[in-house]
């Protein structure tokens, strides 16, 4: 048992010592990068450049992972099996179904987007009993809102 | 005086000033359950209808629909651990737990009561000390606003979160969010690249729903469908009247923390700018410090509950001390009853008390039978929305992803809009797994603007008139507190990493 809770910790500050490492690489990519791209410079010389604060923000998020990296700095080299690919595996996955949403709201309209993913999403979730009552709701729940939002506020839904 | 009081009191009392009262508040209770549309959004819908009322009624119709949407917020937070607007987000980190271990009727009852407690210190103290507050209201310029909000960002990065670091990293990211749009001062762009919806930044509500509520939902729902999470949240839920009832005895017996809550909500709500989410989480942070309980918070302490509740809704009340008194709105809600006044002919300013007295005093009486009825209509439908807890989460999660929609969609109609709330949904599943608090990024972006500004003002001040934050006492004693906190921070960290290891 206390071995399991060990090797848990472990992974887990081996973790956070690639989330600084990953943080600084942020930092320093918005420094050198994205900040002399994306901000416009003033010829104003009185004013702090509208890069200052940007800048200073992302100052202290490389210095808070840099600190975070000297935390756990003596796990950087070992190999131990953490959380971090099912991470970004599921976040990836939201994020497919995030794209195909706004596709859909794009393409097919509201009422249809909600009642598929509505319907997939219990059917996802594990219900397995009663699934034309829920097939009917999760069509009956956007229609009624886009009436709500059509009859109250005049506004049509997507 | 006395006189004007009880004229007033007689026109709060009319029929159809209560039945507004009433109808205002059962609204913003409706609208601030769902996800996306908050108090805020209730009121800016709302007020083209007020044109048709006198202007007490108006007036009073949509302080109830701000007080409503502002404890309505709750109630998701506290079933679904998916807070309808940020100020919610703290109540979820006890309100949920205690729902999840089968107490989500006590926890909604402290939630509304503590609300109403809140609310109602905040009209009294309104009432007596709204000419008195407002000039020290005035004391607070960049220098000031600028060590109040390092100090609060040292809370609440000492309070979200297993790592002071890494709430610090959620801050600074959310602050850096606050900087996409046009520089304030400049108006240049800043990562725009070209993109005209941009120009704006990102929409507060979009990045706020995403990222708490709906990034919460979608965990949720994942852990289902992995079979990490059983979804035994219905069967837990108890049945037997100990398990549901609130006595009067038990909920004053955290009568420090209910006055220490809404002393912290109307401080912050007579400033001009900080906000209900700031009282909310300053007012958990000082309940946790002082509570004896302080290790129990976030896994389940109506004590978080009643420090989160009591303090934003004590925000409505003193938020229109600067609105009355300098006619400087407090907040965006503030704003809204500004507009409101102006329409029916009400000029806000230092001199509103003395040229509308009569409405003023009918407004705070008003208020004050507003609350009784937040207590009376809130009861009622606490029996209806725990219902919902009656369900098995996988009928109960899947829709909210379409009311998430609806929510963000209603207001401005922008597709972009929801593809932001989407694209936060995914950054917080991100940070939520990660361990990185994202109610600290959402905070971060919250604030951020504001920092900015005050931030700029107080250096500028500097270099022209050379005042350094020495010269402000009050600004001293905020960077102090900041140190100290910081200090504590990294001291307790430091202290459970050793125990750890």
């Amino acid at each position: 048992m206390i071995d399991q809770k060990t090797c848990t910790q472990d992974a887990s500050d081996r973790f956070d010592f690639l989330i600084g490492a990953i943080t600084v690489s942020f930092a320093l990519f918005v420094i050198f990068l994205l900040i002399p791209v994306g901000v416009e410079t003033t010829t104003y010389h009185s004013q702090l450049s509208p890069g200052f604060f940007p800048k200073l923000a992302c100052i202290f998020i490389g210095l808070f992972g840099a600190m975070l990296m000297f935390k756990n700095r003596h796990w950087a080299l070992r190999r131990i099996p953490h959380n971090g690919s099912r991470i970004l595996l599921e976040t990836l996955a939201w994020l497919a179904w995030a794209i195909a949403t706004m596709l859909l709201l794009m393409y097919v309209g509201f009422v249809v987007t909600a009642a598929v993913s509505c319907f997939t999403g219990i059917v996802l979730a594990g219900q397995r009993r009663y699934l034309i009552r829920c097939a009917l709701g999760s069509i009956l729940l956007p229609l009624a809102l886009q009436q709500l939002a059509w009859h109250a506020f005049y506004i049509q839904l997507p | 005086m006395l006189d004007i009081i009880l004229q007033a009191f007689a026109a709060a009392l009319e029929p159809m000033n209560l039945l507004f009262i009433a109808l205002g508040i059962a609204l913003g209770i409706v609208i601030g359950v769902l996800p996306g549309l908050g108090s805020v959004t209730a009121m800016a819908v709302l007020i083209p209808i007020t044109f048709y009322m006198s202007p007490l009624a108006a007036i009073a119709f949509l302080v109830g629909v701000n007080k409503g949407g502002t404890s309505g917020g709750a109630i998701p937070a506290i079933l679904l651990n998916s807070p309808g607007s940020p100020e919610a987000a703290a109540t979820a980190w006890d309100g949920y737990p205690m729902a999840k271990r089968g107490e989500a009727f006590r926890a909604m009852k402290f939630s509304l009561f503590s609300s109403v407690t809140g609310d109602t210190i905040s009209d009294l103290l309104l009432i007596v000390l709204v000419v008195p507050f407002a000039a020290f209201a005035l004391q607070f310029g960049p220098v000031e606003y600028t060590a109040v909000l390092l100090f609060s960002f040292a809370l609440i990065a000492g309070i979200a979160g297993d790592s002071p670091l890494k709430s610090g990293i959620g801050i600074f990211f959310g602050i850096l969010l606050s900087t996409i749009g046009l520089d304030p001062v400049a108006s240049t762009s800043r990562f725009t690249f070209g993109q005209l919806k941009l120009e704006d930044g990102l929409s507060l509500s979009a990045l706020a729903i995403g990222a708490l509520a709906l990034s919460s939902v979608v965990i949720q729902l994942s852990d289902l469908i992995t079979r990490r999470e059983k979804d035994d949240f219905a069967s837990n839920q108890a049945d037997t009247k100990a398990g549901r009832s609130v006595s009067a005895r038990e909920f004053f017996s955290y009568w420090r923390t209910l006055i220490r809550g809404a002393l912290t909500g109307s401080l912050v709500g007579m400033l001009p700018g900080l906000g209900v989410t700031l009282a909310s989480f300053l007012s958990y942070s000082a309940a946790k410090r002082a509570s004896k309980n302080g290790d129990n918070f976030g896994k389940g302490e109506p004590e978080g509950i009643i420090a989160t509740e009591s303090a934003n809704s004590a925000v409505v009340g003193s938020n229109l001390i600067p609105t009355i008194a300098l006619g400087i709105p407090g907040n965006i809600a503030a704003a809204l009853l500004v507009g409101a006044l102006v329409m029916h002919g009400v000029v806000p300013g230092p001199f509103m008390l003395s040229m509308h007295g009569e409405l003023i005093y009918g407004l705070f009486a008003s208020m004050i039978l507003a609350n009784i009825f937040h207590l009376i209509i809130g009861r009622a439908g606490l029996s209806l929305w725990v219902q919902f807890a009656r369900y098995p989460r996988r009928l109960i999660l899947p829709p909210v992803l379409m009311f998430c929609i609806f929510g963000i969609y209603l207001p401005t109609q922008s597709l972009w809009d929801v593809g932001v709330m989407l694209a936060f949904a995914g950054l917080g599943i991100l940070f939520t797994r990660a361990r990185i608090s994202i109610v600290c990024t959402v905070i971060g972006f919250l604030l951020g603007g504001m920092f900015e500004t005050s931030l700029r003002q107080a250096l500028l001040l500097h270099q022209v008139e050379g005042i350094s934050i020495l010269a402000s006492p009050l600004a001293l004693v905020f960077l102090l507190l900041t140190i100290a906190v910081l200090s504590r921070a990294i001291w307790r960290s430091q202290k459970e990493s050793n125990k750890s290891a």
